[in-house]
């Protein structure tokens, strides 16, 4: 009872909780209201995020990291003894400054979405659903137990696999509607990937010796805790590293999530057959869990598993990085061009995490590679905020077309910026900064990413640096076909946006221009955690040695 | 040399395997249910006979028996007896039940559950 | 205190393009009657999705009836190409109000800092520059990025360029897009353009010039596809504005892959993008790394700067609104890599001198090439983007070859005077373009349909042949004092290669400038032996430009001559360099070589298109086969621009791309599929076996209790 008043006393349970019994509750109240009441609880929650934001701020003491959450609750949740072995998993949230952009990037990407499926068939169903996994991705990005963390991990599945599955697009794709055959293909590909890190977290868990065993990841993270010593895989006969194993069966996880390259075909997939706000939901949030995955578990809890791999890394990087762009110059679909920037861009993340913990190529011998590794990490972090809420308002504009012309194939447009120039101006302004235009959110992160990268895998980035022309060339030329040239009369009906759609356009374009001009408070937020990182790759690094 | 448990082991095996060769092969779903109730009994007979003859010694003081029987099994068969009777019923049931709407008590028709 | 506060140059445009953009071009939205009514979205939504595929066809058969429609009234201005309004609402008027009213400020503020520097010299400003405006996004002790603003000579010489001719042409603007539709957006663009260049001229650092050099690209975007809808003319190989916006963007996002590689091997090696820091940083640099990055470094300049073989955005860039490419194409944005160059100069001097041969040589190539492609050019802007190019190339020679004396100064002179009379020309060929319009009711580009202009335009006329001397080198102008200056370093150089090249351009210059002079304004018959009036060739009547227009031509053509008199230049960019000494410069033989060539130039295109009728000469070169194979060649741009569209679409988008999705759909989606196919029929094999009657489950039952029964015997006896 005393544990469960605990755990009701924290904000961050509540930060769950809210979108949980919003989401009962918009189900059961009448489909007129219910907008209104999902409403009314995404905003709570948004609110309720920027309230942990504020008092963390006004606590003066910075947004901590993994060792000093400014804010956290850690509680007994289940244990018992069975055998010789002590089964214990905690509730443990926390929010630090790696945590807390993507935490405040959910609740405001799902108001918004709630905004922009405001008319969409079954309403109270979908803005439930929509309320559902906000709650459950909120508890990856707050969860700090290992096992709490694989919970959320699959909760946030199932709204997903029913609002593809329910509302997306009835083309036919391999035999079946396409939001059937896409909403089972982003399901297994998921359930593939976490069973690997099940069984990475349960090797993990059981290495440890003795009835102190946990899964929380602050205690695993301390260089003395890690999984150490070698392992003589039974099949291949290959002996390895353990936390090289352990790293590769949980990174298998997030891989399929970012996705990278050779995961990555069930992104396109889902992002065709799934309605807009769901697009932007996966693209902008589902997406960075694979990426906070990577930072907040592997690069902390393994930085010499990610050590060991980073050569491969930087290569798959720099693969996501040009062969996700080269696909996108002949797509002929707006949305499914957007989902492979995505594979594109995440893999600038890629990129910066294998920079932070790659050994390099010593192309550039010297010290002072701490800084610059920082700076990647930084930069890597950084583009999960800034390219979530670009992507975002691109499958919005996208969205906008959709509910009015029915189609988004780019063909057969033509010119029609005529008809739609609000629309025109916000869609080449969400092109503008996902090719990473100054000024604006993209550029922040790339610029930070590529710089400093190119110290430590100096080949690899000049490669991927390419990526630059490509980006411009088929975003540019997507906007080009829909919105310029010659005007196609057959779109002479075609209405501008209305001004619920222009809602979360202009709030997204805001942000992306604040985060552009002026990344400073962003990463005032993010830096502590990431120089932890760093520190604590360094101590772990230097034990090895 | 009397009735022994063999006795009793055989008839049951006998009177399953006509009971299961009737389940079987009968096409009437009458006939199958028929079977069925063979095969019940049969497994009553083993039991019955398990029940007779696994015996325990005991002292008594009035020297009335010095052996007794375990019941467990004459209750089981009681209870099949019970729960097969139960059983009949609802099995008649339903095999009416298919007849009205089907027209055909034939089990080799009766296949809505295949894949 | 004057320095502190030139931030508000800075940001003067920006809060113009906030005003405009938030302010007036939305009351000038409201304000504006409806004048088409747009059918509303019910009524013909459901018809129109009754009948997508009846619509396919008619789609198509648009394009047709379109086909012919341009064929009957070739050239046609319809509505799409250039949409105007009755009248201008008082918001869009509004909006130039506010933009000119700011770019006055900013002009007189940038003016004011010039003479103020040349008047009294600031030490400080003179050695370092004073920083104005910075604040951090990430500060790591040895690494920081951080944006950061700051002035020294440089950058008010820049400066003073950019705001004048911007001001300018925004004050131009106001005749030239009378009626435009989109007036409040186009003010708007121009003054986001005005903020971005003037970025890059307070750049302190790699960070934000790179910030700058991006959003001058954004802002070229946006102004050449200032015409959303207008269609392209094949039939005189003019991209539409989209297409040419984009090819602007994606050509110098070419270049801008070198300038950041370059970037992030100085920043790798010294930790910093700052520029006062890397010119100490680099001399502890490994020289080859250095030179790798200067080489990489230019690349950017290549791009934006439309050299070979980026070169091929420019010409099509002409299909924004002409004041646009006076502007952008001319005068400031182009310039920008020359600006860049100059402002590394300590860098590229660091480096190897291969790293300065590059540039001079790509820049003397260049220059020579472009002047070739115009010689024969018709359309009267292509021709103006080609001398621009080529111009361009004689910056960057000049930049080359000036060595630790002169430094920078050469090239940024050529830039300075270059400035000026290239917005003049353009300004003028805008003049003469509203003005055919405003006969013809057409669009008229091509020189070959207009002639006698001067007697019917006379100030645009004496303007443009000012602009036209002073391109040329015409001793006294100021095109004479900055390229004699280029071409005279390059012989003292002992640079025999480059300087062969910049004299052969320097008449090819004179020739084709005089050409499309006599041809649009002079013509055999008319006064001054053709030179001035004669035949007009086009239709209508034709009649000069408002005074808006006039205007600018008069205030620009007064720098075009005097720029060149400013001898303190160097000294002014380089307290330690050498002067323009204008008597020396008169006193070498190799500057009269320079002139004389020139007036060759000059004299030979006199005497072709002044003494012969136009038909004339086209008949003669079209009779001799090498002419006309020459003509050809050239008249296309040596294919190159072919070259480029079938190697973006057979090499990128038909093979790579082609094959990278091939590989996604079929290899990895197919292996995934594959594996997917692979169980379910699995699956739907044994699924068989529910046969769904009772009995073969019995049977399956019962067989196993029986198999399971005489193995367990059989285990049991074995055991035993």
């Amino acid at each position: 009872m005393e544990n469960i008043q605990q755990i009701l006393s924290s904000d961050l349970t509540w930060i769950i909780l809210l979108p949980l019994i919003g989401s009962l509750i918009v189900y059961v109240s009448p489909t007129k209201q219910s907008r209104w009441l999902a409403l009314a609880f995404s905003a709570a929650v948004f609110v309720l995020s920027l309230t942990v934001f504020f008092r963390i701020l006004g606590a003066g003491k910075g947004f901590g990291d993994l060792q000093n959450l400014p804010d956290s609750i850690h509680t007994d949740w289940i244990n018992f003894q069975a055998g010789s072995v002590n089964f214990k998993i905690d509730y443990f949230l926390g929010i630090d400054g790696l945590s807390l952009p993507m935490v405040i990037l959910n609740g405001l990407l799902t108001m918004l979405a709630v905004i922009g499926g405001w008319e969409k068939k079954r309403t109270k169903e979908y803005l439930a659903l929509l309320l559902f996994l906000e709650a459950g991705v909120m508890g990856v990005f707050m969860a700090l137990d290992l096992f709490l963390f694989f919970l959320f991990w699959e909760v946030e599945l199932a709204p997903m696999f029913l609002l593809i599955g329910f509302w997306g697009s009835d083309v036919i794709k391999h035999g079946m509607p396409g939001r059937i055959y896409s909403a089972w293909k982003f399901l297994l590909y998921t359930f593939f990937g976490s069973v690997f890190m099940l069984i990475g977290i349960i090797l993990l868990y059981l290495h440890q010796q003795g009835s102190t065993a946990t899964a929380s990841m602050q205690y695993l993270a301390l260089p003395a805790n890690m999984i150490t010593g070698t392992i003589q895989l039974p099949l291949f006969g290959v002996t390895m590293s353990l936390q090289l194993l352990t790293f590769l069966l949980i990174f298998i996880a997030f891989a399929v999530k970012i996705p990278m390259f050779p995961f990555h075909t069930w992104l396109p997939d889902a992002h065709t057959d799934a309605p807009t706000e769901v697009s932007v939901i996966l693209a902008g949030v589902l997406l960075k869990m694979g990426a906070y995955g990577l930072i907040r578990v592997c690069l902390t809890l393994f930085p010499i598993g990610v050590n060991q791999f980073a050569g491969w890394l930087a290569v798959i990087a720099v693969i996501n990085i040009l062969y996700g762009a080269a696909i996108c110059l002949v797509q002929t679909d707006m949305k499914k061009l957007i989902a492979y920037s995505s594979v594109s861009h995440m893999g600038i993340i890629l990129l910066g995490v294998a920079a932070a913990a790659g050994a390099g190529n010593g192309i550039f011998p010297g010290a002072g590679d701490e800084a610059f590794r920082t700076a990647a990490l930084t930069g890597a972090t950084i583009q999960m905020f800034s390219h979530g809420i670009i992507t975002a308002l691109l499958f919005f504009c996208v969205g906008v077309i959709y509910d009015h012309a029915h189609t988004r194939e780019i063909a057969v447009f033509g010119g029609i910026a005529k008809r739609t120039p609000m629309l025109a101006t916000l869609f080449t302004f969400a092109a503008m900064a996902s090719l990473g235009l100054p000024g604006l959110a993209g550029f922040v992160a790339e610029y930070m990413v590529f710089t400093s990268s190119f110290r430590i895998w100096t080949i690899p980035t000049a490669v991927a640096v390419f990526t630059m022309i490509l980006t411009a060339a088929y975003l540019l030329w997507m906007i080009k076909r829909v919105f310029f040239g010659p005007f196609n009369p057959r779109w002479n009906w075609l209405p501008d946006a209305n001004l619920r759609e222009l809602i979360p356009l202009v709030a997204l374009a805001g942000l992306i221009v604040f985060v552009g001009i002026y990344p400073a408070p962003l990463i005032g937020v993010i830096t502590n955690s990431v120089g932890a990182i760093m520190t604590n790759w360094h101590t772990a690094m230097a034990v090895v040695r | 040399m009397g009735l022994t448990l063999n006795h009793f082991l055989i008839l049951g095996a006998v009177l399953f395997c006509i009971g299961l060769y009737g389940a079987i092969s009968k096409h009437n779903a009458i006939a199958v249910l028929m079977g069925i109730e063979i095969m019940l009994n049969a497994v009553n007979v083993t039991m019955i006979g398990f029940s007779f003859f696994n015996t325990v010694k005991v002292h008594r003081p009035d020297g009335f028996g010095n052996y007794a029987q375990y019941l467990t099994g004459q209750i089981f068969a009681i209870f099949i007896i019970t729960v097969a009777a139960a059983e009949a019923a609802v099995a008649l049931a339903m095999i009416i039940a298919i007849y009205r709407k089907r027209n055909t008590v034939d089990v080799g028709e009766i296949d809505m559950m295949k894949w | 205190m004057l320095y502190q506060y030139s931030w508000t140059v800075l940001f003067a445009p920006l809060l113009a393009f906030a005003v405009i953009i938030f302010v007036t071009r939305v009351w000038d939205m409201l304000s504006r009657p409806r004048v088409q009514e747009v059918p509303a979205h019910g009524d013909t939504h459901a018809d129109i999705h009754g009948s997508i595929d009846a619509h396919h066809d008619s789609h198509d058969e648009h394009i047709a009836e379109a086909g012919a429609h341009s064929e009957a009234e070739h050239g046609h201005l319809d509505d799409d190409d250039d949409p105007k309004v009755p009248f201008l609402t008082p918001g869009a008027k509004a909006s130039a109000y506010v933009a000119l009213v700011l770019m006055a400020f900013a002009c007189i503020y940038s003016w004011v800092l010039l003479i103020n520097s040349v008047v009294s010299p600031d030490p400080t400003l003179v050695k370092t520059g004073y920083t104005v405006f910075q604040y951090t996004w990430l500060n790591l002790g040895n690494i920081n990025y951080q944006i950061a603003f700051h002035i020294d000579h440089l950058a008010i010489a820049m400066m003073v360029v950019v705001t004048t001719v911007t001001l300018l042409v925004q004050f131009y603007s106001q005749g030239y897009m009378q009626n435009s539709a989109g007036y409040a957006r186009f003010y708007s663009y121009l003054s986001l353009f005005a903020f971005s260049m003037l970025v890059i001229v307070f750049a302190q650092n790699f960070l934000v010039i790179f910030t700058g050099w991006e959003l001058v690209g954004l802002s070229s975007y946006l102004l050449i596809g200032f015409w959303i809808n207008k269609k392209a003319k094949p039939e005189e190989q003019r991209p539409s504005p989209a297409s040419a916006a984009l090819q602007a963007f994606v050509v110098n996002r070419i270049g801008d892959v070198g300038f950041i590689i370059g970037i992030m091997i100085l920043f790798v090696s010294t930790g910093t993008f700052e520029f006062s820091k890397l010119q100490i940083a680099v001399l502890g640099m490994n020289k080859t790394a250095l030179t790798v990055a200067m080489i990489c470094i230019f690349c950017g300049a290549i791009g934006k700067s439309a050299q070979f073989p980026l070169h091929v955005w420019l010409p099509s860039a002409m299909e924004g609104p002409t004041p646009v490419s006076a502007l952008i194409h001319a005068a400031t944005m182009v310039a920008a890599g020359v600006y860049m160059v100059a402002r590394t100069f300590p860098l590229f001097y660091a480096a190897d001198p291969v790293a300065f041969q590059v540039v001079g040589w790509i820049g003397a190539f260049t220059a020579f090439f472009a002047a070739t492609i115009a010689l024969v050019q018709s359309d009267f802007k292509r021709v103006l983007a080609f001398s621009t190019i080529s111009q361009l190339g004689y910056m960057f020679v000049g930049l080359a070859v000036a060595g630790s004396e002169y430094g920078a100064g050469p090239g940024m002179f050529h830039l300075f005077t270059h400035a000026f009379f290239k917005a003049l020309l353009f300004l003028g060929a805008g003049s003469v373009l509203f003005a055919l319009h405003h006969a013809t009711h057409r669009e008229v580009q091509d020189v070959r349909l207009m002639g006698g202009l001067a007697t019917r335009m006379p100030i645009t006329a004496a303007t443009w042949l000012i602009a036209t001397l002073a391109i040329s080198g015409f001793p006294g102008f100021s095109g004479f004092f900055s390229k004699e200056t280029i071409i005279g370093l390059a012989y003292d150089h002992q640079q025999w290669g480059l300087y062969a090249l910049t004299l052969v351009t320097a008449g090819l210059t004179a020739f084709y400038m005089l050409r499309a002079f006599i041809l649009a304004f002079g013509g055999k018959g008319g006064y001054l032996g053709g030179l001035w009036g004669g035949p007009y060739r086009g239709e209508g009547e034709v009649h000069e430009s408002p005074p808006t227009m006039t205007i600018p031509l008069i205030l620009l053509a007064i720098p075009s001559v005097l720029a060149g008199y400013w001898t303190g230049f160097f000294t002014y960019l380089n307290p330690d360099a050498k002067p323009l000494d204008i008597a020396q410069l008169l006193s070498l033989p190799d500057t009269w070589i320079g002139v004389a060539v020139s007036l060759v130039g000059l004299i030979v295109a006199y005497a072709i298109y002044a003494r012969v009728e136009l038909t004339k000469i086209e008949a003669f070169v079209q009779s001799r086969p090498a002419l006309r194979t020459v003509h050809r060649i050239l008249y296309n741009r040596y294919y190159i621009d072919a070259f480029y569209d079938w190697l973006v679409k057979y090499v990128l988008l038909n093979g790579i791309c082609w094959l990278a999705q091939a590989f996604d759909t079929y290899v990895i989606d197919g292996i995934v599929n594959g594996v997917a196919s692979l169980i379910t029929g699995f699956g739907s094999g044994v699924r068989r076996v529910e046969t769904g009657q009772v009995q073969s489950y019995m049977i399956g039952f019962f067989g196993g209790v029986a198999v399971l029964a005489v193995l367990a015997l059989v285990l049991i006896n074995v055991v035993k």
